[in-house]
């Protein structure tokens, strides 16, 4: 359980370097996205800052209402920190005294302690003793069934007002798109009891990673349809592409977990027009024809992605061993160039697959393509979870609930605005060793489209040639990709993230062309979902097994049977009676 | 035997008190804990403020359709694990105990108690490559012998048997130390006796050997008796998939699955407090024969 986690965690961690990496320049989120626009939001951003921080010195700090104001006299506050494994700090340095500790004591005037710090494996358990024994420090990040215990227990402060009032324009704004989504589960009853977080929301949908060396090699056209894709996955096994003459190749990576990222099935299912749980939550609802929610995983549409991966598995094409391997014993067919096909996110150029091979090994090419489609009507991709799943809650009483907020401007300030520093705040590379220092931040936000802009703005600039438009980080990837473009093989990660045949051109692709199939409900677990959820996804995993090694498809009906009795029809009432309640 | 309480044993008693609040504090107070599978748990309010639901909880482990699977898996796993772990280190003892060269035994017993210091997380990726129906070395063997490759670790019928094989892999060493240490406190003079009397090797392992050891043997069966509900969580949670869950699911498992992951905190301390009710029955009853039978006690 330990390696699995660590290997996860630091997968996860990968992901969170590519995804705040990605983050661009706020202040420039308009339609045209021109200089001009950018540098005037900058400008007046900065203005206000720098002027409310004079007069935020004048006040005392009670009345300041300045996102960015200094406290004096400095106050204290405390927290807890979940961090992963592979944290790697400067010299010097610790999760206790770095770069955004002190960040928060010489521009904030919060002197910020940590009460305990632990690995993320342990996190829950640890936050769940602290608010067990009632020890909570003034804020601390929980995960939204932890926050939904705190709020009916009364331990958090009402952050609805300090919000309005001290939140800085760019976070604001961040939080505003996509019509406020992200602090949909952090309101309760129109309250918002804690400061979201950061969101995953686009950043988790499926895509189909693929040789393209050993496609091109085999004479096999690009995956358009499900049809093509299927005859890649077998071509993949039957036609020897790594030419050793041995038929030791697998198709389809699989893992025996349906519901992890990597090595998942979420696409493949996506792929017919089937949403079923996802790793994120117990829970993934769609609309129905009369407009209720329905549980995506009983639709009928589950039964021939049923069929067609039965199918595969009969051809010899998936590994029978994905029943025992954990996404990091998947990823090593394809880290000793075994296999060719897998579903996943868009950073698994950075784990499993290793974006500096290419220097190695020149041949080797991966590619990102959008989940094809199983019929004429295009698929959607889901997105389980595009709410805060990190939110910090402020313990009640605690007597400058605002600071929270201003440590939430301050992130964004420093990496988001125009006036970011990524190189010291964000990350950066010291000899061998790479830091992601935007990790040691106590609170940290993100805006969900961020990388989705950035994206945008690198393509541009690099057909025109023309890096004005480009703030001091999204230059950072432009002369990636050019370097790469000028045989810096090295480079060969940032180009299958940013450049044109990128994952984020596939994300891209989702969304020009509104292929997302969101997760209709958006609240906190109910309670029949947080008493039964886990058994009804043991059902679901158990029935997908079976009917891959080859039980009868028509065993999917006996499952969606047993879900409803066994608790989903009662979930069901009670996600549609959240759905009456805050249907927009 | 019985000796009466005298005062004067003071400083005796007095050793006996740092070990005494260790029990009360790790071992008694938090059986109070055990009101969590009475109550609707809510961390936030705690052992206190929660809601008592009477018997819900245990109603509710006992509705779930997998419950009796999960059972007898339990069952069936530990009673498998405990009679072979039990039989392979005697027997391993024994067969050690007639080597004479001191070296190749010391030898042998610390290549084959090496395993128990390994992590179920590190073994379990061993053995699945080890095991792997394609290039799996034992695999590999049996189809040089012409048969079909097996999938251990994934067909339901194999999981039991693997499960105990290899846990008795792992820990028949470390048993195999404690036989070994009693074999050494048999008196050689009555080995000299018995060859004296003509009896040969075979004779003196019946009739003196194994007299010698049964006390211990029967100490370490009724504890592991004790254990009969713990199947071992670690080694089947790194090992098993929902392939297996027929046979491999056990009520540790299970309720992780349950209840640890969704905060069921309740329905935990349930099954928790049934496993426990049910190993101290189990235990107390082989005391009880251990005593009748062996004339054997502990205390």
């Amino acid at each position: 359980m330990k390696k699995r986690t660590t290997k996860l965690t630091l997968a996860a961690s990968l992901a969170a370097v590519l995804v705040l990496s990605a983050c661009g320049n706020n202040a420039d989120n308009g339609q045209n996205g021109n200089a001009n626009q950018a540098g005037n939001a900058g400008t007046s951003n900065t203005n206000t800052a720098s002027g409310d921080t004079a007069s935020g010195n004048a006040n005392t700090a009670g009345e300041d209402v300045n996102p960015l104001g200094k406290y004096d006299p400095p106050i204290n506050l405390s927290t807890f920190r979940c961090m992963n494994d592979s944290e790697t700090y400067p010299a010097g340095d610790s999760i206790d005294n770095n770069v955004w500790y002190r960040a928060y004591a010489d521009e904030l005037g919060i002197k910020l302690t940590n009460k305990w710090s632990v690995s993320n494996t342990q996190c829950e358990e640890k936050t769940n003793l602290s608010i067990v024994s009632g020890d909570l420090p003034d804020f601390f990040p929980v995960s939204a069934k932890q926050l939904k215990n705190l709020v009916d227990a009364g331990m958090v402060e009402d952050m609805t007002e300090v919000f309005d009032k001290y939140a800085s324009p760019l976070v604001k704004e961040a939080y505003a798109a996509n019509n406020g989504v992200a602090m949909t589960a952090a309101t309760f009853d129109g309250k918002l009891m804690a400061v979201p977080g950061t969101t995953r929301g686009f950043n988790s949908v499926d895509m189909v990673w693929l040789r393209e060396d050993w496609r091109k090699k085999l004479n096999l056209p690009e995956p358009k349809t499900m049809d093509d894709l299927n005859a890649i996955i077998k071509a993949f096994v039957e036609q020897d592409p790594d030419g050793d003459g041995k038929k030791d190749t697998v198709g389809l990576t699989m893992a025996k977990n349906y519901y992890d990222g990597y090595a998942g099935l979420a696409g493949f299912f996506n792929a017919f027009h089937a949403y079923p749980y996802t790793s994120a939550s117990t829970s993934m609802w769609i609309k129905d024809k009369d407009g209720n929610l329905v549980y995506g995983g009983i639709q009928p549409e589950m039964k021939p992605a049923l069929q067609a991966l039965q199918n595969l598995y009969k051809e010899g094409a998936i590994d029978p061993q994905f029943v025992v391997y954990d996404g990091a014993k998947a990823a090593e067919a394809e880290n000793q160039g075994k296999a060719g096909v897998h579903f996943g996110y868009f950073w698994n150029i950075g784990w499993p697959i290793d974006g500096l091979a290419k220097k190695n090994d020149p041949s080797i090419e991966w590619r990102p393509y959008p989940i094809p489609s199983v019929d004429a009507q295009p698929a959607k991709v889901q997105v389980p979870d595009p709410t805060a799943y990190w939110n910090f809650a402020v313990k009640k009483g605690v007597k400058n609930p605002e600071a929270i907020v201003k440590m939430m401007n301050l992130f964004f300030e420093h990496i988001f605005s125009d006036n970011a520093d990524p190189d010291k705040y964000h990350s950066g590379t010291v000899g061998d060793v790479s830091y992601g220092y935007f990790d040691y931040a106590a609170v940290q936000g993100e805006h969900p489209e961020k990388n989705q802009i950035a994206f945008g703005k690198v393509s541009e600039a690099m057909k025109a040639g023309d890096t004005s438009t480009l703030n001091p980080e999204q230059k950072k990837y432009y002369d990636a990709l050019k370097a790469y473009k000028d045989g810096d093989l090295s480079q060969w990660g940032a180009d299958r993230t940013w450049g044109p045949e990128g994952s984020f051109s596939v994300l891209g692709n989702y969304k020009d062309n509104k292929l997302i199939q969101v997760n209709e409900f958006l609240g906190a677990p109910t309670a029949t979902m947080a008493t039964k959820g886990s058994i009804l996804m043991d059902l679901e995993a158990k029935m997908i097994t079976k009917i891959i090694l080859g039980d009868s498809v028509d065993s999917f009906d006996q499952y969606v049977q047993t879900w409803k009795q066994s608790g989903g029809d009662q979930i069901t009432k009670e996600v549609n009676d959240w759905y009456q309640k805050n249907k927009k | 035997m019985t000796k009466k309480f005298k005062l004067s044993d003071y400083t005796l008693y007095l050793m006996l008190l740092p070990g005494l609040a260790l029990i009360i504090i790790f071992s008694y107070i938090p059986m109070a804990g055990l009101a969590i599978g009475f109550q609707q748990f809510n961390p936030t309010k705690g052992l206190f403020g929660s809601d008592y639901v009477g018997l819900e909880n245990f109603k509710y482990v006992y509705s779930l359709d997998d419950t009796m699977t999960v059972l007898r898996n339990t069952v069936s796993i530990a009673v498998m694990k405990m009679a072979a772990g039990l039989v392979v280190p005697i027997v391993v003892a024994l067969l050690l105990n007639e080597v004479g060269k001191v070296f190749f035994r010391k030898g042998v017993q610390t290549l084959i108690y090496l395993p128990h210091f390994l992590s179920w997380v590190i073994l379990s990726g061993i053995l699945m490559d080890v095991l792997s129906p394609s290039d799996g070395i034992v695999n590999q063997f049996i189809s040089f012998l012409g048969f079909k490759p097996i999938f251990f670790l994934g067909t339901p019928s194999w999981f039991q048997p693997m499960l105990v094989i290899s846990d008795v892999w792992k820990e028949f060493g470390f048993n195999t130390i404690v036989y070994l240490a009693a074999l050494t406190g048999i008196n050689p003079n009555l080995y000299e006796a018995a060859q004296m009397d003509g009896a040969g090797r075979w004779k003196q392992t019946w009739h003196i050997t194994m007299p010698g050891i049964l006390p211990i043997i029967i100490l370490l069966s009724t504890l592991s008796l004790g254990n009969v509900l713990n199947a071992g969580f670690d080694q089947v949670f790194n090992l098993y998939s929902p392939v297996v869950y027929s046979t491999g699911d056990i009520i540790d498992t299970y309720v992780y699955r349950l209840g640890m992951i969704n905060f069921q905190f309740g329905v935990a301390t349930a099954v928790g407090f049934f496993k426990s009710v049910v190993s101290f029955i189990l235990i107390s009853t082989s005391y009880f024969l251990a005593y009748r039978f062996a004339n054997y006690r502990i205390f």
